[in-house]
């Protein structure tokens, strides 16, 4: 079976656009998802779940410090997202609209749970079962980014973890280019202070 | 080589930082031969940077799991929020109910005196010979309410009857008072100035007129006394001191006292 000719001729340069736009840097192959998702197919979610889940998740852990939370705290953050993706207005990537959700849980949680563990009484803490292996590969980093706040762990972590360039950076932060640069620098100085201190414990 | 950054010049730590996250195997060969006392700092600096992102949780490591909507948690206000907003709606409750208490009121009803049964009835004791005597409802008027005339004055001409003031029936009762001061309580009853002409006799009275109006209680006084009141039109009434030939007896089917000069 062949289309009409009149057809073929029209849909060429249709299909031609729409395939420019896929090769356009500022195309957003995620908008498509958010799209279907919109519009009623559930899968299209569960997509963005599983693209997304490792990066969201380095970000919950790397604020958090703490596998279980980062654990829950990623299912939260999509909980969010799923519930609040009529609003992402798609003036930016869908990554880093994500990712800014991500981070301000993130960092919220954090402080929540600091303010938590502040107020555990002593007794309480010593009667608390540790954990038979670390659970980080490199407790020194681990150390180092326990003294960080949360604000500051979270630029890291975007920045070595999941290698955000600045302008995603800032994009995530929801500051400018400049000022997320300033801030990264300043949370990796302070990093490598942390980081030079436990190394001479 | 010292850690500290101030031992370090701020273009050098700048370098080794450009190094440890763009740099090349051949930019590090360069930086050790042309600053080799950095060349530690370098390696340092590297080896934190490789073990940071190493630190990174991997994706095989991580095993997904299926997404499970959950109840987000608020955390967004603090413990002690709730006992703020309490805290804070007490306080409001409490201003609110000591305003509607103590502040004055600017809707406050307007005091509706009868004005042919007075309630107050007080003597005018401009030598103190005589304290005021005050009765009835006059006790329950707020004092920002209180009539502006002299407290010998009845107030009686605050009625909502759509006379004006000057023709509504009033209560006088004044003893022992200048002829000039009574005239002046007659005006400020019936809510219009007056202007006293020159020569007129002042003598100390006495008055009791109930169910007057204004206009007929000067008129009244003004055959007693010699002197006759002429309205002006713009809320002024003058007292000339001379009796007008044509004027004619108050109404004695009115309750009425005329004035009785006091020696």
């Amino acid at each position: 079976m062949t289309l009409p000719e009149t057809n073929t001729s029209e849909n060429v340069p249709v299909v031609s656009a729409a395939l420019d736009r896929t090769k356009s840097p500022s195309f957003d192959e995620d908008v498509l998802l958010v799209d279907r998702f919109l519009a009623g197919d559930q899968g299209a979610f569960e997509q963005l779940y599983a693209r997304y889940h490792d990066k969201v998740f380095a970000i919950a852990r790397g604020v958090l410090l703490d596998q279980e939370e980062a654990a829950d705290a990623v299912q939260e953050i999509f909980t969010l997202v799923l519930r609040n993706l009529v609003r992402f207005d798609k003036r930016s990537r869908f990554s880093t609209w994500l990712f800014r959700v991500a981070v301000n849980r993130s960092i919220q949680q954090a402080r929540r749970a600091r303010f938590k563990y502040k107020h555990v009484e002593l007794t309480e803490a010593n009667d608390r079962v540790q954990p038979e292996e670390p659970e980080y590969a490199d407790p020194k980093v681990h150390t180092a980014m326990q003294k960080l706040s949360p604000n500051d762990r979270a630029l890291l972590v975007l920045f070595y973890w999941d290698e955000l360039s600045l302008n995603e950076i800032a994009e995530s932060l929801a500051c400018n280019v400049n000022a997320a640069k300033t801030r990264l620098y300043r949370a990796r100085e302070r990093f490598r202070l942390f980081y030079d201190e436990v190394e001479d414990e | 080589m010292s850690r500290s950054p101030g031992r370090i010049p701020k273009e050098i730590d700048d370098l080794i930082w450009k190094l440890t996250e763009d740099g090349t195997p051949a930019a590090f060969d360069q930086f050790r031969a042309r600053y080799p006392e950095y060349a530690k700092t370098l390696g340092n600096r590297l080896q934190m940077v490789d073990r940071l992102k190493g630190s990174r949780p991997m994706a095989e490591k991580v095993q997904v799991p299926k997404f499970r909507p959950t109840a987000v948690q608020s955390v967004s206000r603090p413990f002690w929020s709730p006992l703020a907003v309490g805290m804070v709606g007490v306080a409001v409750a409490a201003v609110i109910t000591t305003a509607f208490l103590y502040l004055p009121r600017s809707s406050a009803p307007k005091q509706v005196i009868n004005r042919e049964t007075p309630s107050v009835a007080q003597g005018f004791a401009p030598n103190g010979e005589e304290t005021p005597k005050q009765t009835g409802s006059d006790q329950t008027i707020p004092e920002q309410h209180k009539p502006t005339v002299p407290p010998s004055i009845q107030d009686s001409g605050n009625g909502s009857d759509d006379r004006p003031a000057y023709l509504a029936p009033q209560t006088l009762a004044i003893r022992n008072a200048k002829l000039s001061l009574v005239v002046e309580a007659v005006a400020q009853q019936g809510k219009f100035s007056v202007s006293i002409g020159p020569g007129l006799a002042d003598p100390v009275i006495s008055v009791d007129y109930r169910g007057v109006n204004s206009i007929e209680i000067l008129q009244d006084l003004g055959r007693q006394y010699a002197f006759t009141p002429f309205d002006q039109g713009d809320g002024t009434v003058i007292i000339v001191p001379a009796r007008d030939p044509n004027a004619e007896p108050l109404d004695k089917s009115v309750d009425s006292t005329p004035a009785t000069p006091t020696p």
